[in-house]
């Protein structure tokens, strides 16, 4: 049992008041009789009959004392069970959906910190009275309102369609926007469902009408998570390095398991850390696999940060066949193209006859009659060719860049460039322009019967691209955008976290297959608006005959890791005192009527013992 | 204080008409009071034969002259009964005019002997026999009993009424017609005073008086009850139920007295303090039979 209204409780104040009043009054009023022979014989007789006739002096002052004790009780609003039903008429609940909201509460079962705080909210809705209102708010990815009613049945639906997210959440923007509804309303309620682990400068806090209540989760058992791992794929050795930490502030002893795509087991290690330390562990000489595994085995508070997909990065470097109508080759894209070992450029002469091997092919100033199997990067295209026929030189004109969002120009500065001529190509409409010089595209990209092509349509040696610090990163770009397929890994990205999907997969008819194995198709506003991983795991993506497959790992944001409740202060711009206060009855669970019923039957006896005197 | 403020004239007069119902006292004073005994009054009893040594005076000659034989003529004597008036004075019967109606009332029963030309002494008590009058005759001295009896007052606090003195060779020696006129609210009890009084060879009058508050109290709330004799207080808690419990005790009292009195032969009147004094003779006094037309 519990007191909504504690402080008024202070009523039982009054009791050492009546006390005092009895004892000022007590004293008789003198009255002179002829005689007390009388009075004294019944005196007698009456406290033989009624024994308790000493305590019965005391009875009228006995039943105000319970009547004044159970009218403080009365007020104080007491509740039969721990529960708390909402006391103002606004009610504004903040749900936390982020991953440390996963976290395993309670004695027994795998009921999750969000399970309980659902419960908890459920349950205030059900002794909702039809006059309050309540506004749910998700702490996700992005703030929310799921709902604002009064209706119970719509509530339950918005709770819940409230899942657990994995991504990062944007606690700021949740925070604030129930800080603004609650300034709004001076009496609302806030009531925060949520570890307080918000990362947050607590200036930053926002202003809440009235201090809200921050209901926290109280993590069973300890959590150690994978802080980072990655693995190199040396011909056929992998070296692998993960970072584990301890997160509680016990010794935990941690079973470390690598597994390979398969599903074998590796590697095991135990370690045994002590609170809050974080280790790095290395293994070396792992046989190659697509993928591993890296998992901290046994129970965990949370089990989402438990397990780290790690694709092997792959060393292997691919060639690239330079062609130029000079034959002298180009000092400048040779250098700018093998940065990072990751590429291998061989001169070519003959530009008819190219290598079978290669995977990227350079032609400047000059055209093959026929594309080469594989990516193809033009520079300078000729005027002759029949594969991108191309108009008469036209002077540079002023830069424009189209599309400035394009991967392709990511840190790309172009603003100093300077040109002399720029050769207009006719034709190529599947090329898309991204910079314009004038009226001329000057870069384009584009695919075309299963592979890509970039052309720079201007002479590098009459520019001074070269010499420009954009150079060498508008050359990865294209390399990368080229071959994208270097490895069969799109990479590692944290949950929520949007990722643009590159050729091939903007093909049609791919697929993804999610990690709890649910396949998927690639829709169209997937590919404009880039994939957005939504739990932790491996994610699959396969082309439509199925030869080609791409793995995407995304993990749990680090700073989620930390389950264990953060006390927090939240600012408000009004008096604390009048935080509960205000308060109308709710729910059915309190218990002052039948304490009203009470008194009101004590004041009958009361009444009766006056009148009668027993 | 006048006489008439005790009895009115009218009330004399009609007194006047009253006669106590005395039983056969051994009086040895003559009066107006016929008796068994033979004596010296104008009522024919009955003949007797002459016995040497009878007084000469009383034979009837004129039977001698026809039969020759000394008879002797008497009468029936007449003497006069002797009335003693007992007022309690003490403090409890100051209240709610209790005293005042004793007074009066012995004033009209003292009145009223005297004209019937009995005697009539009175006396107040408390504690003890305060102070009493001398014996008086006839109807002149109603006078000094009037006034004997208008300057009495109740005695101050402290002093118990009590009717011990009676067994304190209180009894008086020439038996008589005693009226006891008190509340009887006496802590030591009265049952063997009145005993007493009754082995004298008295006819024993009880007149007890209540007060209207006593009867019936009209207070209220919590009261620290003082007696107005012994100063002893009791705490009360006035409540309609004590009330009532009271009344019963009262009545539980008096019906208690009552009986004792029938038992014993004696008679018993109770009023209120609130009656006049010609409602207490006539309608309680009468009845019984100690005052009759």
């Amino acid at each position: 049992m519990n007191f909504l209204s504690p402080y008024m409780l202070f009523w039982l104040a009054t009791l050492p008041a009546i006390v005092a009043l009895y004892l000022l009054k007590r004293t008789y009023e003198n009255q002179t009789v002829p005689s007390v022979l009388l009075w004294q014989k019944l005196l007698r007789e009456m406290e033989a009959n009624t024994p308790w006739q000493k305590l019965r002096r005391n009875l009228l002052l006995l039943l105000q004392l319970v009547l004044a004790a159970l009218l403080a009780l009365a007020l104080a609003r007491p509740a039969l069970t721990s529960f708390q039903g909402a006391s103002a008429d606004h009610t504004i609940a903040v749900l936390d959906l982020s991953p440390s909201m996963a976290v395993v509460t309670g004695t027994s079962g795998s009921q999750t910190a969000l399970d309980s705080a659902k419960t908890q909210i459920s349950d205030l809705l059900n002794h909702l009275s039809p006059n309050q209102r309540l506004t749910l708010i998700s702490m996700g990815r992005e703030a929310r309102v799921l709902a604002s009613s009064n209706d119970r049945a719509e509530l339950q639906r918005a709770l819940d369609q409230a899942t657990q997210e994995y991504g990062k959440a944007d606690y700021e923007s949740a925070l604030s926007l129930a800080a603004a509804l609650s300034t709004q309303e001076p009496t609302s309620d806030v009531r925060i469902y949520s570890d307080g682990n918000w990362g947050l400068d607590p200036k930053l806090y926002p202003h809440f009408g009235r201090p809200p209540q921050l209901l926290q989760p109280q993590p069973r058992g300890k959590n150690a998570s994978i802080r980072h791992a990655a693995a190199v794929d040396t011909g056929g050795h992998t070296a692998l390095v993960a970072t584990v930490e301890n997160l509680s502030d016990e010794v935990n002893s941690l079973d470390v398991q690598i597994q390979a795509a398969d599903g074998t087991i590796l590697q095991a290690n135990s370690t045994l850390l002590k609170a809050k330390e974080q280790i790095a562990l290395s293994w070396s000489d792992l046989p190659s696999s697509d993928f591993y595994r890296v998992m901290i085995e046994g129970t965990d508070a949370l089990a989402a940060d438990n397990l780290w997909i790690v694709l092997p990065e792959r060393t292997t470097t691919a060639k690239a066949w330079l062609v130029t109508a000079s034959n002298q080759g180009n000092v400048f894209l040779e250098k700018a193209l093998s940065l990072g070992n990751r590429l291998s450029v061989e001169r070519g002469t003959d530009v008819e006859s190219p290598p079978k091997d290669a995977a990227l092919y350079i032609y400047e100033g000059v055209l093959p009659k026929e594309w080469p199997t594989g990516s193809v990067l033009v520079v300078n295209p000729p005027a002759d060719s029949t594969l991108l026929p191309t108009g008469a030189s036209v002077e540079a004109g002023k830069l424009q860049v189209l599309k400035p969002d394009a991967a392709l120009l990511q840190n790309v500065d172009l603003t100093n460039l300077h040109l002399q001529t720029v050769q207009p190509l006719r034709g190529a409409p599947w090329l898309e322009p991204l910079v314009k010089s004038g009226d001329t595209p000057i870069l384009l990209t584009g695919e075309q019967g299963g592979r890509r092509y970039a052309v720079l349509s201007f002479d590098l040696h009459q520019s001074d691209l070269p010499l420009l610090p954009a150079f060498p990163i508008l050359v990865k770009h294209l390399r990368e955008y080229l071959l994208p397929t270097a490895g069969s890994t799109l990479g590692q990205v944290e949950v929520g976290e949007r990722m643009a999907l590159l050729p091939p997969i903007r093909e049609n008819g791919w697929t993804y297959t999610d990690p709890a194995g649910g396949a998927h198709d690639i829709t169209q506003e997937v590919i404009e608006q880039g994939f957005r991983p939504t739990e932790p795991g491996l994610y699959k993506f396969q082309s439509k005959d199925g030869n080609a497959q791409q793995l995407l790992s995304a993990t749990v944001p680090a700073s989620e890791s930390v389950v264990t409740p953060t006390l927090v202060s939240l600012p408000s711009v009004g008096r604390s005192e009048q935080a509960p206060a205000a308060a109308d009855p709710v729910g059915g669970l309190e218990i002052w009527r039948y304490l009203a019923a009470l008194i009101l039957l004590l004041l009958f006896v009361e009444w009766g013992v006056y009148k009668r005197g027993i | 204080m006048s006489r008439d403020t005790l009895l009115s004239p009218a009330l004399l007069a009609r007194l006047e008409r009253l006669r106590l119902q005395a039983r056969e006292t051994p009086s040895l004073r003559g009066g107006s009071r016929r008796t068994r005994q033979i004596g010296t009054s104008i009522e024919f009893a009955e003949y007797r034969p002459y016995i040497p040594g009878d007084d000469l005076r009383h034979l009837d000659w004129r039977a001698y002259a026809r039969l020759h034989r000394l008879f002797l003529k008497t009468f029936l004597d007449e003497r006069d009964a002797l009335l003693y008036l007992y007022v309690d004075v003490s403090q409890s019967m100051a209240f709610g005019g209790k005293l005042h109606l004793a007074q009066q009332l012995a004033a009209a029963l003292g009145y009223l002997a005297l004209a019937g030309a009995d005697r009539v002494e009175g006396a107040v008590f408390a504690e003890k026999v305060l102070a009493r009058t001398p014996r008086l005759t006839g109807k002149p001295s109603a006078y000094r009993l009037f006034e004997t009896l208008q300057n009495i007052h109740a005695r101050e606090f402290g002093e118990q009424g009590t009717l011990s003195w009676l067994s304190r060779g209180g009894v008086p020696r020439e038996p008589g017609l005693v009226v006891v006129l008190s509340d009887f609210l006496f802590t030591d009890g009265y049952v063997e005073s009145l005993r007493r009084l009754q082995t004298g060879r008295n006819q024993v009058v009880v007149v007890q008086i209540l007060s209207a508050d006593e009867l019936d109290p009209a207070f209220a709330g919590d009261l620290h009850l003082i007696d107005s004799e012994t100063g002893l207080g009791r705490d009360v808690s006035i409540s309609p139920h004590v009330v009532q419990k009271y009344k019963l005790a009262v009545s539980q009292y008096t019906a208690g007295l009552q009986d004792f009195c029938r038992r014993r032969g004696m008679h018993y009147v109770l009023l209120s303090a609130e009656d006049s004094v010609e409602d207490a003779v006539f309608r309680r006094l009468m009845p019984t039979g100690v005052v009759s037309g």
